[in-house]
C-alpha cells in the first residue's frame, strides 16, 4: 500500500461513456423534438 | 437548425480530440494513476454546469425585469441543460469516487449540495410540466430559479467552508501542461455542445409558445374586453 491507486481503466472507460451517452443522447431527443415541431407548424400552417 | 447542428458536429469532433488526448497522450497522474482521466471529463462538465445554472439565473432574471417571453424560453432551455450537467456530474463522481475513496456516494457537502441543486432543478422542470398558464409559468419557474440559484455559491465553497473529501479547486497555474490541454479541449467542447443544444432547446419552447399563445390581435381583444 502506496497510497496510489492502481489500475481503473473500466472507471475511465464507464465516465466516457456515460458522457457520451447522456449528451449524445441529449442532443438527438432535442433534434427529434426540433423536427417534429417544425413539420407540425409547417403542416398548420394555411 | 443549421447553426446547431454546426456548433453540436463542432463540439463532437473537439470531444474526440480532447478524449483521444486525456485518455491516450497525457501521462497517469503520480498517486491516483489511470483514473485521473476521468478527471478531463468530470471537471469541464462542472465549469460548463455552473456557467449554464448562472445563464439560467440571468434568464430569470431578465424575464422577472423585462417580461420578454423569449427569456422564458431560454431560461426553459437552461433549466433541461442544468439537470443534464448535475445529473452526469453526479454520475461522473461516482464513478471517480469509487476507486479513490472506496464508495461509490458519501453524503459529503460538495456531493450533497449538488444532489440538492439537481433535485431543485428537477423540481422547477417538473412545475413547468404542470402550470398550463404561460405567463405564471414563466414567472413562477424564474422565481424558482432564483431561489435554486442560491444554492450553487454554496456548492462552489463547499469544499473550502467544511471538511470534505472532495478535493479543492485547482488553479491552472498548479496543473501541468500535459493535463491542462484535454481539460480545456473538452471544456471548448462542452461549451460549443451546450451553446448548439441550447439554441435548439429555446426554438422548440418558442414553437410551443406559439401553439399555446393566442395571436396578438386576439390578445388584445381579450384587454379591450375585460
Amino acid at each position: 500500500m502506496n497510497g496510489m491507486v492502481h489500475g481503473g481503466w473500466g472507471y475511465v472507460w464507464a465516465a466516457y461513456l456515460v458522457t457520451a451517452l447522456v449528451l449524445g443522447g441529449y442532443a438527438a431527443r432535442a433534434f427529434i423534438l426540433g423536427r417534429v415541431g417544425r413539420r407540425l407548424t409547417d403542416y398548420e400552417k394555411p | 437548425m443549421r447553426v446547431p447542428l454546426a456548433l453540436i458536429l463542432l463540439a463532437t469532433a473537439l470531444f474526440l480530440a480532447g478524449s483521444y488526448y486525456g485518455l491516450a497522450v497525457a501521462p497517469p497522474e503520480q498517486f491516483m494513476g489511470e483514473v485521473q482521466r476521468i478527471m478531463y471529463v468530470h471537471v469541464p462538465t462542472a465549469w460548463a454546469a455552473m456557467l449554464v445554472l448562472s445563464w439560467a439565473f440571468v434568464c430569470a432574471i431578465a424575464w422577472l425585469l423585462l417580461g420578454r417571453l423569449e427569456w422564458d424560453h431560454r431560461l426553459d432551455a437552461a433549466i433541461e441543460m442544468s439537470i443534464v450537467l448535475c445529473f452526469l456530474l453526479s454520475v461522473q463522481g461516482a464513478i471517480w469516487a469509487k476507486p479513490t475513496w472506496g464508495v461509490w456516494w458519501d453524503w459529503d457537502p460538495r456531493l450533497t449540495t449538488v444532489a440538492i441543486l439537481l433535485m431543485a432543478f428537477l423540481g422547477i422542470a417538473a412545475l413547468r410540466r404542470f402550470v398550463e398558464e404561460p405567463i405564471k409559468r414563466a414567472t413562477w419557474s424564474a422565481v424558482a430559479t432564483v431561489v435554486g440559484f442560491i444554492d450553487v455559491p454554496i456548492v462552489y465553497y463547499s469544499v473550502k467552508w467544511w471538511n470534505s473529501l472532495h478535493q479543492q479547486q485547482s488553479s491552472p497555474a498548479t496543473v501541468s501542461r500535459e493535463f491542462r490541454i484535454p481539460l480545456l479541449i473538452n471544456f471548448a467542447a462542452l461549451m460549443l455542445f451546450v451553446a448548439g443544444a441550447m439554441m435548439l432547446r429555446a426554438r422548440i419552447a418558442a414553437v410551443r409558445a406559439e401553439e399555446e399563445l393566442p395571436p396578438l390581435n386576439e390578445l388584445d381583444g381579450l384587454e379591450a374586453t375585460s
